[in-house]
């Protein structure tokens, strides 16, 4: 996330899904106009970076996996990227982000209920002490 | 009073060095402004009433020296002790032991041909790889400013605009009131500032400069704990209007969480799973390497600097431990037991 904080999986997903997400919102920009040259580049560079992120993490599954096959016979860990624990984090990721926009959802109501215009009490003609 | 120009730049900058004690190192880093493609057309270095030479040593090289009456007791406040001299429409901020790479700066006010941005920064690389601690924050660096740092940038919203080196538009830095020390991390905050103002904030990744990191564990114990309290005093200060910035917002949530069970499975977890349950759980620590590998070896490759990031690759996963630690202190002190930390340890 940032030099001197310690978190990888939530931040590292995160991230990894922002590069991916990028193309399509590129795509979007290009058919409206919006996009460029550099940009286009920038967004590929990134996504091809997050992809190769999750390739080299496959590749470590699996030369893990046949490394301890060979040395110990029966290998613990799975030879591919384990869906469990990447669908967990997925789920933590979400569960976080939701319960940061409801935060800001709650706020705003709160803070638009505050700034509403209180009802004034007008005195009607008949009650009035100077009639 | 302002300062009459020094250099007749063509760009209207003035660099403030804020110094206290940096006689060692304070003269490389002016030379290093001076020597820029694009250099300021003034360099004020604020000695905080130093102890050694820094005065003397920063007005030898070139530099215009002011001095506060008193100490200011942090960066910050030596810094916003500059700003009434500054005269140009930029002002930079950059540490005493931090040089810049020759075009550094040309490349930074790249940033500013955007009428609405207030402030850039750029990549951050170590200038001494040689301890573990040193090797394990040039893995940090390369990584967070290879992968991270372009994605926030992408998406309009780096996380801080660095405190080592950053520019800004001085009306902009003005109209907040110049670097806050009601936290420990200001970088942090004025970043934050400028995103609830509506203004935007770049990153440019080939802007590089070097500074000194902590050597040793004392030193970088004390950075930490600056960085990992200042980071929860900017989320005490500003969680309001952040929850506002959609993906400030994301990214804000994340690393708060992330740093908490990270540091929860590192610290606790990972140990007693391994020690309880089964040996194997201990590669634990070391499982997301390949993903922090990829990117810092792109950027260790275009720096020609590949042995360089593959010898220090090891020193990362000790650091990071040392970042839980410390992040879950500052976590505890700051918001569960209430006790806000406020004294500034240089820590480099």
């Amino acid at each position: 996330m940032s030099a001197g904080l310690p978190g990888a999986g939530l931040a590292g997903l995160f991230f990894i899904l922002s590069a991916l997400l990028a193309v399509p919102i590129e795509a979007v920009r290009t058919v409206r106009g919006r996009s460029s040259r550099a940009s286009w580049l920038r967004v590929t560079r990134h996504a091809a970076l997050a992809l190769a992120m999750i390739a080299a993490l496959q590749l470590f599954f699996l030369a893990l996996g046949e490394a301890i096959e060979q040395f110990f016979g029966k290998s613990p860990l799975p030879k591919t990227l384990p869906v469990a624990p990447v669908l967990m984090t997925l789920g933590v990721l979400v569960v976080v982000l939701s319960a940061a926009k409801v935060l800001e959802l709650v706020l705003r109501w709160r803070s638009r209920v505050r700034d509403r215009p209180q009802p004034v009490l007008v005195p009607s003609r008949a009650s009035s002490p100077a009639d | 009073m302002t300062l009459p120009r020094q250099h007749p730049s063509t760009f209207p900058l003035t660099a403030i060095v804020p110094a206290f004690n940096e006689a060692p190192s304070v003269a490389e880093t002016i030379r290093s402004v001076q020597e820029q493609t694009l250099p300021p057309c003034n360099i004020i270095v604020v000695d905080d009433c130093s102890t050694d030479e820094t005065a003397a040593v920063a007005e030898a090289a070139g530099a215009w020296v002011a001095r506060p009456p008193d100490n200011t007791g942090s960066k910050a406040g030596a810094q916003t002790f500059a700003l009434p001299f500054v005269a140009t429409e930029y002002v930079m901020a950059l540490d005493a032991d931090t040089t810049l790479a020759r075009d550094a700066i040309e490349r930074m006010s790249k940033a500013f041909e955007d009428p609405e941005v207030a402030a850039a920064s750029g990549s951050v690389i170590p200038r001494q790889v040689s301890t573990m601690w040193e090797r394990g924050r040039y893995v940090e660096y390369l990584f967070a400013f290879s992968f991270y740092k372009r994605i926030q940038d992408h998406y309009g919203k780096p996380l801080i605009s660095s405190g080592c080196f950053s520019l800004y538009r001085t009306d902009k830095l003005r109209e907040i009131g110049g670097w806050s020390n009601r936290t420990l991390a200001e970088d942090m905050d004025l970043t934050w500032t400028l995103y609830q103002r509506g203004h935007k904030v770049r990153f440019l990744p080939d802007a590089v400069c070097y500074p000194i990191e902590p050597h040793n564990l004392d030193l970088m114990r004390k950075q930490l704990r600056r960085w990992s309290h200042g980071f929860v005093q900017n989320l005490r200060l500003h969680w309001r209007d952040v929850l506002g910035l959609g993906y400030l917002r994301s990214m804000v949530s994340l690393a708060f969480w992330d740093s908490i069970l990270a540091s929860i499975g590192y610290l606790f977890a990972i140990p007693v799973l391994a020690l309880l349950v089964n040996g194997a759980f201990a590669f634990a620590y070391v499982l997301d390497a390949p993903v922090i590998l990829v990117p810092v070896l792109l950027s260790a490759h275009s720096r020609r600097e590949v042995g360089r990031a593959l010898a220090s690759f090891p020193a990362y996963f000790p650091l990071r431990v040392a970042n839980a630690l410390m992040v879950l202190k500052a976590v505890f002190v700051e918001l569960v037991l209430r006790r806000p930390l406020h004294v500034y340890e240089k820590g480099h």
